[in-house]
C-alpha cells in the first residue's frame, strides 16, 4: 500500500483545503514534512490515521477500534488551540494504491472521512455526523472497515505509522496489545481465524453427530448385544459340533462293541441268561426278606393268640355271671311290679269291678302278700351278682384278637416256596456258569459293561446336545430380534458413521493446522528475528559488542551480545532502546511482507549522531514509501549528517507553518529537496 | 390318672432266673446256652444256618417277644415256677408299650384275682419260667421253634 495523495479540509489547525501529493518520481521514495513545534506537522500524520481509522489512539492505548462521532468530536476539540471555536466541518481524503498480489494490477483506493454538523452550532457529539466511505477501483465499498483492515489493520497501524513517542513507548515495555498487533502483522490472526473456522466446522460436525447419535440411539448397545449373541451362537454351535462328534465317536465304539458281542453271541446269550437268573436270585432274596419280616409280626401277635382261648373262657364265665345278674334284675323288677299292685290293692275299700266291699280278712291277706313280696325283693337284692367292670374290656380284647390273623402255616408255606424257588434259581445259575468259562464271562461282562457305559455316554451327550440346540435357537431368536431393531436405526447409523469420519477428519485437520501454525509462527518469528538482527546491526553504534536481537515466543525483544548472552534492557541507554525497538519494528515489517508506508514522526529526538546517521543511511531501504515528520532542529541535523544518497531519495519536502494571529496552520512545499 | 398310677406300678426292670435268662439269650441272639459268643461253640441253629439253612439262628427277634411267648405258654399250660429273679431281662417300658401286655393283664387279673401291675408282671415272670424251658428245649433240639405247632398249642392243650 502506498499513499498517493492526501487532501484535507478544516482538519485540526488547518483551515481551508490542502493537498499533499505523494506521487513517486523514479526511485525517490522519501517525503519529509518539517516544521516548528505546534506548526501542525503531526496533524498531517493524524489526518492520515483519522481518515483510515476515524481515531488516533495514543501510544499503548487499549482502544484499538474504529472511531465514532464521539471520537470525532473529541478530536475536533482536543486539537483546538485558542479561543476561536473549531470548525465543525472536517474532511480528509486519502488516495491509496495497492499492488495486487494475484493480478499484478494496481488497485486504487479512495478513502473519505467527513464530519459535519447536524445543527447550526453543535455543542456535543450528538449534534455532529460522520461520513466514511471507501471507493475501490471506482466503486464504493459496502464494507469500508473490512477494506481498510485488509489494507492495514488498525491494530498494526502503529508499526507502520508512528509517533516517535510510540517507539519510545515500545522501547520501554512490551504490552499485550503490542503482542496482538505483532501477531496480526504476521497474519497470525488469519491463521487463528482459520483455526477457529476449523474448530467451528468440527463443532458443527460434532453437533450433527450428536444429533445422529440420538436418532440412532442405542445402536451401539444393539451392536454390542449382537456381537455378544453372535459369539454365544458360535460357542453353542461349537458345543453342538463337539457333542455330535462325541455321539458319532461313541456310536462307532458301540458298533465295535456290538460286533464283538456278536462274535460271542452264544456266550452273550448264556451271559444274558445268567444275568436274568442272577436278577431272579436277587428278587428271591428280597422276597425272603419280606417273608421273614412277616415272621416277626406273627411272633409279636402270638402271645395274644395263645391267650385267646383262656381269655374266651374267662369271658364266657363273665358272660354267664352277667346273664345271671340280668335275670336277677328282671325278677326283682317283676317283683317290684307285683309289690306296687299289692300296695295299690291294699289301699282299696271295694272291688273296682264288682264294687264289692273288701273285708278285713281279705285286706289282711293282701297285706301278708305284700310283705312276702318285699321279703323276696330284699333277698334277691342281697344275692344279686356284683357288676364286673372288666367284662366289656375283655369282650373288646377278645374281639380284636379274633379279628387278627395268625397264619404261621401260610408263612411257613411261603418261606418253603421261596426256598424252593431259590434252590431252582441257584441250580440254573450253577448250570449256566458251567457252560461259560470264567474268562468268557469276564469278556462278555466287560463288553456288556462297555456297551452300557457307551449307551449312557451317548444318552448324556444327546441330552447335552438337545440343551445346546434349544439354547442355540433361543440365542438366534434374540439375535434376529436385535437385527430387526437395528434395521430401523441403520440409516441413522450410516449417517452417524459418515459424520464420525468427517469429525475425525476435521479433528485431524485441526491438529495438522495447529501444528502447521506453530511451525509457521516459529518460522516467521525466526525470520523476524533475523531481519531485526540485521537491521539492528546496521543501526547500532556498538556493532562490535552486540550480536543481534532475540525474540521469544511472546515477542519480547532482547539484545544479545557476542557471547549470545541476553543484555538486560536496563543496561541499554534510551537511544539504544529506541534503536532496538525500531530494528524490531522494521524487521517485523520486512518479515510480514506487508507493503505499507513507513511514517516516522519526530523519531530522532533522543538519538545521538551516530545512530541518527546510521538510521538515515538505511531509512530509504526500509520501505517503498517513507514519510518523515521532523522538527526543524531534526531537519537541520539531517541536512548536516545525511549523505547525498539520502537526499537523492527525497521526492518532496513540505514545511508546516503556524499563521498568527489567525491561529491556523498552513503547509507548503519546501524548496530544499535532494534535487 | 388311674391309668398312670397303674402303669407306674410296672417294675422298671423285669427280672428272671439266671437259667431262664441264659435260655432267652440263646434263643434271641443265637448264642450258646453257656452264654459264649465264640465261633467254636455253635448252637444247632447256628450250625444249620452255616450249612445253608434259610431260617435265621435267632428264634425270636427280641427278649420282649420271647418273654411274652414264654409267659403265654405257661398260662396256656397253667404251669408256673418261682425260681427267683437273678438276672435283668428287659426294661419295664418295653412291656408297658407292648400291645400284648393288656391282654395278659386282663386275663391274669380275671384268673388270679390280682390287682396291681406289679402283681401281674410277677405272675407273668412265674409263668414264663415254665414257658421258656419248653421253648428252649425245642430250640436246643431242633435249632428252631415250630411256631405253627406253637400257635395251635392252646387249642390242642385244652
Amino acid at each position: 500500500m502506498r499513499i498517493r495523495r492526501l487532501e484535507l479540509k478544516n482538519f485540526g489547525p488547518y483551515r481551508g483545503e490542502f493537498k499533499l501529493d505523494f506521487g513517486s518520481k523514479d526511485e525517490k521514495n522519501l517525503w519529509i514534512i518539517w516544521g516548528q513545534n505546534g506548526s501542525g506537522k503531526t496533524h498531517i500524520f493524524k489526518a492520515i490515521k483519522w481518515c483510515l481509522y476515524g481515531c488516533d489512539p495514543p501510544p499503548g492505548s487499549q482502544k484499538m477500534r474504529y472511531g465514532t462521532e464521539r471520537d470525532a468530536w473529541e478530536f475536533i476539540y482536543g486539537t483546538h488551540v485558542g479561543d476561536r471555536p473549531p470548525e465543525p466541518y472536517m474532511h480528509v481524503t486519502l488516495y491509496l494504491e495497492v499492488d495486487s498480489t494475484d493480478s499484478k494490477k494496481t488497485q486504487q483506493y479512495i478513502v473519505k472521512r467527513s464530519v459535519f454538523p447536524s445543527s447550526q452550532n453543535p455543542t456535543n457529539y450528538t449534534q455532529i455526523s460522520c461520513d466514511f466511505e471507501v471507493i475501490k477501483d471506482g466503486r464504493r465499498s459496502d464494507v469500508p472497515i473490512e477494506e481498510i483492515e485488509s489494507l492495514l489493520p488498525i491494530a498494526a497501524s502503529q508499526f507502520f505509522m508512528f509517533h516517535g513517542e510510540e517507539i519510545r513507548e515500545m522501547s520501554q515495555k512490551h504490552t499485550e496489545q503490542t503482542g496482538k498487533a505483532i501477531e496480526l502483522i504476521i497474519d497470525a490472526e488469519t491463521f487463528r481465524q482459520g483455526k477457529e473456522d476449523l474448530v467451528s466446522v468440527a463443532q458443527d460436525v460434532e453437533n450433527d453427530l450428536d444429533d445422529e447419535r440420538r436418532k440412532s440411539g442405542g445402536i451401539d448397545d444393539l451392536l454390542d448385544l449382537k456381537k455378544k449373541l453372535q459369539e454365544k451362537i458360535q460357542s453353542l454351535e461349537s458345543e453342538c459340533l463337539l457333542c455330535k462328534t462325541e455321539i458319532a465317536e461313541k456310536k462307532g465304539q458301540l458298533e465295535s462293541v456290538d460286533m464283538e458281542l456278536a462274535k460271542n453271541e452264544a456266550s452273550r446269550i448264556v451271559k444274558e441268561g445268567l444275568d436274568l437268573w442272577t436278577q431272579r436270585l436277587r428278587s428271591n432274596e428280597e422276597e425272603r426278606k419280606k417273608i421273614l419280616g412277616r415272621r416277626e409280626n406273627l411272633i409279636n401277635d402270638l402271645p395274644s393268640k395263645l391267650l385267646l382261648l383262656e381269655l374266651e373262657r374267662v369271658l364266657n364265665e363273665k358272660e354267664e355271671r352277667q346273664k345271671k345278674r340280668e335275670a336277677q334284675w328282671k325278677e326283682i323288677s317283676e317283683l317290684k311290679g307285683a309289690l306296687q299292685l299289692t300296695i295299690g290293692a291294699e289301699k282299696l275299700k271295694q272291688c273296682p269291678i264288682c264294687r264289692t266291699i273288701i273285708a278285713d280278712r281279705e285286706r289282711a291277706h293282701i297285706e301278708n302278700e305284700r310283705k312276702a313280696v318285699e321279703g323276696k325283693i330284699t333277698k334277691l337284692e342281697a344275692a344279686i351278682e356284683e357288676e364286673d367292670p372288666t367284662y366289656y374290656e375283655i369282650r373288646d380284647t377278645v374281639s380284636k384278637i379274633r379279628g387278627s390273623s395268625l397264619d404261621f402255616e401260610q408263612f411257613k408255606k411261603d418261606l418253603a416256596e421261596n426256598a424252593l424257588a431259590h434252590d431252582e434259581i441257584e441250580s440254573n445259575i450253577t448250570k449256566l456258569k458251567e457252560q461259560l468259562s470264567d474268562s468268557k464271562i469276564r469278556e462278555v461282562q466287560s463288553l456288556m459293561a462297555e456297551r452300557d457305559r457307551l449307551l449312557t455316554d451317548i444318552g448324556r451327550a444327546q441330552e447335552r446336545l438337545g440343551n445346546f440346540i434349544a439354547d442355540l435357537e433361543e440365542q438366534k431368536k434374540r439375535r434376529d430380534g436385535a437385527l430387526k431393531m437395528m434395521e430401523g436405526k441403520g440409516m441413522h447409523d450410516n449417517v452417524r458413521r459418515n459424520l464420525e469420519k468427517q469429525y475425525d477428519l476435521a479433528t485431524r485437520c485441526l491438529g495438522a493446522f495447529e501444528d502447521l501454525l506453530g511451525r509457521l509462527s516459529e518460522v516467521r518469528r525466526s525470520a523476524i528475528e533475523g531481519y531485526s538482527s540485521r537491521i539492528f546491526g546496521r543501526l547500532t553504534n556498538k556493532s562490535e559488542e552486540y550480536e543481534g536481537i532475540e525474540i521469544d515466543e511472546q515477542y519480547n525483544v532482547s539484545v544479545t551480545d557476542k557471547h549470545k548472552n541476553i543484555v538486560k534492557r536496563t543496561k541499554l541507554s534510551t537511544g539504544e532502546k529506541e534503536v532496538v525497538a525500531l530494528s524490531f519494528i522494521l524487521g517485523l515489517k520486512t518479515g510480514s511482507e506487508k507493503l505499507a508506508p513507513l511514517v516516522l514522526d519526530t523519531f530522532f529526538t533522543n538519538l545521538d549522531g551516530t545512530h541518527t546517521e546510521n538510521i538515515v543511511k538505511a531509512l530509504p531501504t526500509f520501505a517503498d514509501q517513507v514519510i518523515l515528520i521532523l522538527t526543524d532542529s531534526e531537519y537541520n541535523t539531517l541536512k548536516t549528517i545525511a549523505p547525498n544518497s539520502f537526499f537523492d531519495r527525497i521526492a518532496l519536502v513540505w514545511n508546516t507553518v503556524r499563521i498568527q494571529p489567525e491561529e491556523r496552520s498552513e503547509i507548503k512545499i519546501w524548496k530544499e529537496t535532494g534535487d | 390318672m388311674e391309668g398312670d398310677r397303674r402303669l407306674s406300678e410296672i417294675p422298671t426292670i423285669i427280672e428272671v432266673s439266671k437259667d431262664a435268662y441264659r435260655m432267652y439269650r440263646a434263643m434271641c441272639k443265637g448264642e450258646s446256652e453257656e452264654g459264649s459268643n465264640t465261633a467254636s461253640q455253635t448252637t444247632p441253629a447256628k450250625e444249620k444256618e452255616r450249612k445253608g439253612g434259610r431260617t435265621p439262628s435267632k428264634a425270636f427277634p427280641g427278649y420282649t417277644q420271647a418273654f411274652l411267648v414264654a409267659a403265654a405258654l405257661g398260662i396256656v399250660k397253667d404251669k408256673r415256677s418261682n425260681l427267683g429273679k437273678d438276672a435283668e431281662l428287659i426294661r419295664g417300658e418295653y412291656l408297658r408299650n407292648n400291645k400284648n401286655y393288656e391282654v395278659f393283664k386282663q386275663l391274669i387279673k380275671s384268673k388270679c384275682k390280682v390287682k396291681t401291675d406289679n402283681e401281674v408282671v410277677d405272675l407273668m415272670v412265674q409263668f414264663s419260667e415254665f414257658g421258656v424251658r419248653e421253648l428252649y428245649d425245642e430250640f436246643h433240639k431242633t435249632g428252631d421253634i415250630d411256631f405253627v405247632r406253637l400257635s395251635k398249642i392252646s387249642t390242642s392243650h385244652h
